[in-house]
């Protein structure tokens, strides 16, 4: 009974409460007037309809009408790009020029330029696009895709030739490589992940990525294949396969090498019991390939990387050719509050290191047209390279780098000494002193001077072939370098400007010797850059630079290079 | 035609593992129930005067008129529940009662019922001039006791109680009017959790020069805003502005200085700050020249944030250090590079080029007929003060051994042992 009585009165209290026309909801507290700090109608900033007038004021009036807020960062820094959009595209459309005009003077053997004849092309011009495109989640939720490409228009350089009575290439003014038109595919793949489903486990920490791709293994390659890599916290593994591909340049990219291999990391901060080390091992192998002529070729790297701190790391490396020691690494790094940085590093390179890259590991003596001749920087050497740089930004407006590097030619006495892996040492630095944001100057100054082989120089015998040097006599003997750069800027994209002159100082060995005339051994020359960099709001950007250097010792037949580029680049 | 293969290939490989896979999704979660705040719709049958009687707090009569209908007597007399803390933090009935009351407005992640506020409307001071002959700045409403806080119904009563009769303004007697239902939830961001310090609107009333700071100095788009929905969290790119000036602050709060906002600072390698977070340079601050060498690590690790401004990158993290690198050159590439100044970097430290060029690139090149060597004229005879100065560049190309002349394009390899003695460069007598 008692029950059925709450509820007959709820629902009669009920009843009543719903049955009330309008809430009765009186404040009977005054409002405090004394904080209700309104603004005289007279100093109001109208916005968008005038104020009436002869309307009552109500309220004291105790603050002053200010000017808007500054939204100018804001808006710049908002303008970045939205990674979280699904699709991203940058477009650059560019036009460069190049030149090198005779300066009529001869060159240093006698011989003038143009005299006559079109020894060379005074301008080279083409047209360059690059087109970039990347998505997330577009079709598929885990599906993320990145596409990159460029083009270019070049007109062929030629000169009738009087002999053949046809037109032939002459060379252009400044060496390149990219003297075709066409478009180059740089990268374009597909990546899968977080497609796993959850049940599964680790599993659904595996990355699939398949297309034209570069890999960082125990070297970086660039090839179309697949790449399956599972990344954990303590343990990430990495397999993959494809087909070698050429960089920068279409040549040889027909019968490149297959290429396989992985990588194993394991961090042991992750262990029940903590340790700060992560080890690494990468294998990396190339089969024999036509188009390089070179046999494959099997790389591994093994590393440990200790971090005592957590911006103190010490990484230690050793990498290995087809079962020989190659290099031995070791590199120190350290940080302090971001914008103070240290790096020492080392590395021994044996003479089974191969000669420039995993691709190019062995000089094959019988074919003399093989492409890597043109590349041929001699036989691998033992060496020791190291450098020691710092840097760090002083009140957050002196920005300094120093850098004191080195080699070490570990060649035993019966070896021939090479150029190209002799001792030197080198000591550079920079300093940035940025005004107030919006300009900044900078210095720099580099010297590198290289211990060359002493030997009596060759006495030039006219009307006959001098000898030529052995290799460890010839090169520079050094240089020194100083620069400076005036960089003004209104924020991020937005526009800047940026003047960069510098001088540059070359010594030669003496490897020669002519008594009749002096052979130079320095050259002398300069330069200067100018970029203009602007954004016309926060899609469309314009680039212009223009590029000289001075008149040049080593070519007096020149008056100097001249390089113009200009780039429109559209960001969406 | 085997490079399309591939692609063919893996891309079917591809489509097929994603078509068997689940395909990532988020979980948002469901609108909270939580026991601690009072449900207004189970409430909706009771006349909101009924409650909010007299302007006062509910319950502030001895838990009238919460049990004055029986509705929840039994609560009150039982021991505490979670249902005391619907106005309560906490209670504690021994030794002494202690029940102190929640802060009101709540400041939970979710707003329920929240009202049809357009701080658009109260902050277009023409309009406010033309309707009621006044108009209100942000501290009108947002100050409580000399503090900033959030405003409560009895801010809105100074206007908007009948008694008032400001001619023009909205009346407070139906709550309906303002309050239609539905919740709202409060962004992360704007409750400030994680590991920052709580925002102190107090010593944000002026500079380091006891300049005045606007509120829409960081509330940028307030007075845009038609709803509470569209009211953002004061976005930290306002913060940068002053936070970067050493005129407005002091050195210790500056931007870079993550202690000023976060608990700990992210002192590795590897952790940069977000771009968000600097000033809007063209170049960010930590992009220093040190760091524009050795950045490897960091770029890895936040690729996302570099693809903010290096568009050319698809801001993913797995082995992308390609996409940037194959579009900015170093400095030293200035024009003199290609045909003066790269050999001697090379000679110095090969791998730091191969790092990003293969062998084609320089054997592209190197292929090409110098300038230098002309077309029609005599290089070939008369080239020995060049090489005598530095014989290094022609051995690059040319072959000392001897026998060696054979043509690769439009121009001849000649080999300098045709000519020359290169038994000493071979290593021979």
């Amino acid at each position: 009974m008692r029950t059925l009585g709450v509820i007959v009165l709820g629902v009669l209290g009920a009843s009543v409460a719903q049955a009330e026309p309008r809430p009765k909801l009186q404040i009977t507290r005054d409002p405090v007037r004394t904080s209700l700090r309104m603004r005289r109608a007279a100093q109001a900033t109208p916005a968008s309809v005038p104020p009436a007038a002869g309307r009552p004021v109500v309220g004291p009036m105790p603050l002053k009408a200010q000017a808007p807020a500054k939204t100018r960062t804001v808006d710049a820094a908002t303008a970045l790009r939205d990674l979280r959009q699904s699709m991203s595209f940058s477009v650059n459309v560019g036009y460069q020029l190049d030149g090198s005009r005779p300066s009529g003077r001869p060159s240093l053997d006698g011989a003038i330029a143009n005299a006559g004849e079109q020894d060379f092309a005074t301008l080279r011009s083409y047209g360059f696009g690059e087109g970039y495109a990347s998505t997330r989640g577009v079709g598929l939720s885990s599906l993320s895709t990145y596409f990159s490409a460029r083009f270019q228009v070049a007109r062929k350089l030629t000169a009738f030739d009087p002999t053949l009575e046809r037109d032939v290439p002459v060379a252009p003014p400044i060496s390149t490589w990219f003297e075709r038109s066409g478009t180059e595919v740089r990268s374009g793949w597909a990546e899968l992940r977080d497609f796993v489903p959850e049940r599964f486990g680790p599993l659904r920490r595996l990355r699939v990525r398949a297309g034209d791709q570069f890999l960082y293994s125990s070297w970086q390659v660039r090839m179309l294949g697949l790449n399956v890599a599972y990344e954990g916290p303590a343990l990430s593994i990495q397999a993959f396969a494809g087909q070698r591909r050429s960089g920068y340049t279409r040549a040889l990219d027909e019968s490149q090498p297959q290429v396989a291999g992985g990588t194993v990391r394991v961090d042991l901060r992750f262990l029940s019991t903590p340790l700060p080390i992560a080890l690494a091992a990468s294998y990396l192998t190339l089969t024999s390939s036509d188009a390089t002529g070179q046999p494959g070729s099997q790389s591994a790297l093994f590393e440990a990387d200790w971090r005592p701190r957590d911006d103190v790391a010490v990484i230690a490396s050793v990498r290995g050719l087809d079962g020989h020691v190659a290099t031995q690494r070791l590199e120190v790094r350290a940080r302090y509050k971001e914008v103070t940085n240290f790096v020492f590093d080392v590395m021994r390179r044996d003479e089974d290191d191969w000669r420039w890259d995993p691709t190019l590991t062995v000089r094959r003596q019988e074919d003399v047209l093989e492409a890597r001749r043109y590349l041929d920087l001699g036989p691998v050497l033992p060496q020791l390279i190291g450098s020691v740089r710092g840097g760090t930004l002083i009140a957050e407006n002196v920005d300094l780098l120093a850098r004191v590097a080195g080699a070490v030619d570990l060649r035993d006495e019966l070896t021939p000494a090479n150029s190209f892996t002799q001792s030197y040492l080198e000591v550079g630095g920079a300093l940035e002193v940025r005004l107030r944001r919006q300009a900044a100057v900078a210095l720099s100054a580099l010297t590198r001077t290289t211990r060359r082989e002493t030997a009596e120089p060759i006495i030039d015998t006219p009307l006959f072939p001098d000898a030529i040097a052995t290799s460890g006599v010839t090169g520079e003997a050094g240089f020194t370098e100083l620069g400076t750069r005036i960089r003004m800027t209104l924020g991020a994209r937005r526009f800047s400007a940026s003047l960069e002159l510098y001088g540059r100082r070359t010594r030669f060995d003496a490897a020669y010797a002519d008594p009749m005339t002096a052979v130079p051994d320095r050259d002398l020359r300069g330069g200067g850059r100018l970029t203009v960099d602007a954004w016309l709001g926060p899609r469309v950007r314009l680039f212009a630079q223009y590029d000289a250097s001075s008149e040049l010792d080593s070519a007096p037949e020149i008056n100097g290079y001249r390089s113009l580029r200009l780039i429109a680049s559209g960001v969406y | 035609m085997r490079g399309a293969a591939w692609i063919v290939l893996l891309v079917s490989i591809g489509l097929a593992v994603a078509s068997c896979a689940q395909t990532r999704t988020t979980e948002v979660p469901a609108a909270p129930i939580d026991p601690t705040r009072m449900p207004h719709e189970v409430h909706g049958a009771i006349a909101c005067g009924d409650c909010h009687r007299a302007g006062e707090r509910p319950g502030a009569d001895d838990h009238a008129p919460c049990d004055g209908g029986q509705c929840h007597a039994r609560q009150f007399l039982a021991a505490p529940t979670l249902f005391c803390q619907v106005c309560h933090t906490e209670v504690v009935a021994q030794p002494t009662l202690q029940a102190p009351l929640k802060p009101y407005p709540s400041v939970d992640a979710y707003q329920l019922m929240p009202s049809t506020f357009s701080h658009q409307v109260h902050l277009d001071q023409g309009r406010m001039e033309q309707r009621v002959g006044f108009h209100v700045a942000c501290g009108d409403c947002h100050t409580r006791n000399a503090t900033l806080a959030r405003p409560d119904h009895a801010t809105c009563a100074r206007c908007h109680a009948p008694e008032v009769r400001l001619a023009g303004a909205p009346d407070m007697d139906a709550c309906r009017d303002c309050h239609q239902g539905g919740m709202r939830e409060r962004t992360a961001s704007r409750l400030m959790t994680g590991d920052l310090r709580p925002f102190d609107h107090d010593r944000h009333r002026s500079d380091r020069k006891s300049k005045p700071i606007r509120c829409d100095t960081c509330h940028t788009g307030t007075a845009k805003a038609g709803s509470l929905a569209e009211l953002g969290a004061p976005r930290v790119e306002s913060c940068v502005s002053c936070h970067d000036d050493v005129d407005r602050v002091p050195y210790d709060k500056r931007m870079r200085v993550c202690e000023t906002c976060h608990r700990q600072r992210a002192a590795t390698l590897t952790a940069i700050a977000p771009r968000s977070h600097l000033p809007a340079t063209e170049r960010p601050l930590d992009h220093t020249i040190a760091f524009r060498r050795d950045h490897a690590e960091a770029a890895a690790a936040s690729a996302a944030r570099c693809a903010g401004c290096h568009t050319q990158m698809s801001g993913s993290p797995f082995q992308a250090c390609d996409e940037c690198h194959q579009t900015m050159l170093p400095a030293n590439h200035r024009i003199t590079w290609r045909e003066l100044d790269h050999g001697l970097e090379a000679a110095a430290d090969r791998e730091t080029c191969a790092t990003c060029h293969a062998p084609e690139i320089c054997t592209a090149c190197h292929a090409q007929r110098p300038r230098s060597h002309g077309m029609f004229g005599s290089y070939g005879v008369e080239h020995g003060r060049q090489a005598r100065i530095n014989v290094r560049p022609c051995l690059t190309c040319h072959p000392a051994d001897p026998g060696v002349a054979a043509s690769d394009g439009p121009v001849g390899i000649i080999s300098c042992g045709d000519c020359h003695d290169t038994s000493a460069l071979r290593g021979g007598p």
